[in-house]
């Protein structure tokens, strides 16, 4: 991995969990297990359209492991792993069907697949298909964090073009 | 701009689905008298809401406590760090979960239960 790609994957883990740790100051007017921002998705769902698979499985793990122990909750692990790679197989996915002008599109199924991840692990660890009740709330608050985070992260795309001139260097 | 439609499409549906059923879930009155809680699959109390009570759940050295009162079950006290089951305030159709505590709180339907006590 060359030095330039290496910095800015270190500097999009550090805005990554940057975000993520003015998240937790963050309350939200909803109290259900799962729901949060997801501000870091921003991070995300820039690092798919610009990076390589094996570079953005990278600063994924990476953001989950330091983000757990940012958060000084390391019961969330398995949840917010399990929930990220989710989300990350299916952004993968539709990269192809949705192009960067419809990011926030990837955005939002990013999220919702992030919520399914979480959802699944629940009802593994609690051993309760109970916990698919929340499932249909999950459903509207990832769409919406992911609208939001989505909307961000084309505007990012839209106005930055730091990434353009570092591309041209790496390659 | 097909394939795009699509996936907008399916998403629409999807929201839309989970609204109905967010609302129907919301709006289903709550008559049931009985209450159960769960932790890992075991139902370890079946409390009456119109006995008012504290009761201790302990997992792994961590307490939450449930109290029952006038106005409902609720949980007053919680070990766990995101404090996400004491938010959810008091129990309605939506089950009150700690997930750190593997702890769940659920209405049951007293019928249920009445038939499996004889």
């Amino acid at each position: 991995m060359k030095v330039s790609k290496l910095t800015m994957l270190a500097l999009l883990t550090a805005m990554a969990l940057s975000l993520f740790v003015i998240e937790m100051q963050i309350a939200l007017p909803v109290a259900l297990p799962g729901v949060k921002l997801g501000l870091a998705n921003i991070v995300t769902v820039y690092a798919v359209y610009y990076f390589n698979k094996k570079e953005v499985f990278l600063l994924v793990i990476t953001k989950v492991v330091l983000g757990s122990i940012f958060s000084g909750q390391l019961l969330g692990f398995i949840y917010s792993l399990a929930g990220s790679m989710f989300c990350l197989v299916a952004m993968w996915g539709i990269k192809n069907l949705i192009t960067l002008d419809h990011l926030w599109l990837s955005s939002v199924v990013g999220a919702l697949f992030h919520n399914f991840g979480q959802i699944i692990v629940a009802v593994i660890v609690m051993e309760s298909l109970g916990m698919l009740v929340y499932l249909p709330f999950l459903i509207i608050a990832g769409t919406l964090a992911g609208l939001v985070t989505g909307f961000c992260a084309q505007v990012i795309v839209k106005r930055i073009r730091l990434q353009k001139i570092l591309m041209i260097e790496m390659r | 701009m097909n394939k795009l439609s699509v996936i907008i499409v399916a998403l629409l549906f999807l929201v839309l689905s989970s609204v109905i059923i967010c609302l129907k879930i919301n709006h289903e009155p709550s008559e049931q008298q009985l209450v159960e809680v769960r932790q890992d699959n075991e139902v370890i109390a079946i409390l009456d809401i119109a006995e008012e009570q504290l009761f201790d759940v302990v997992y792994a050295n961590r307490v939450n406590t449930i109290e029952v009162n006038k106005q409902g079950v609720h949980i007053v006290h919680a070990d766990c760090p995101d404090q996400i089951c004491q938010k959810m305030g008091y129990l309605k159709q939506l089950p009150i979960t700690c997930l750190p505590n593997h702890l769940t709180i659920t209405f049951i339907t007293p019928t249920t239960t009445d038939t499996t006590a004889r």
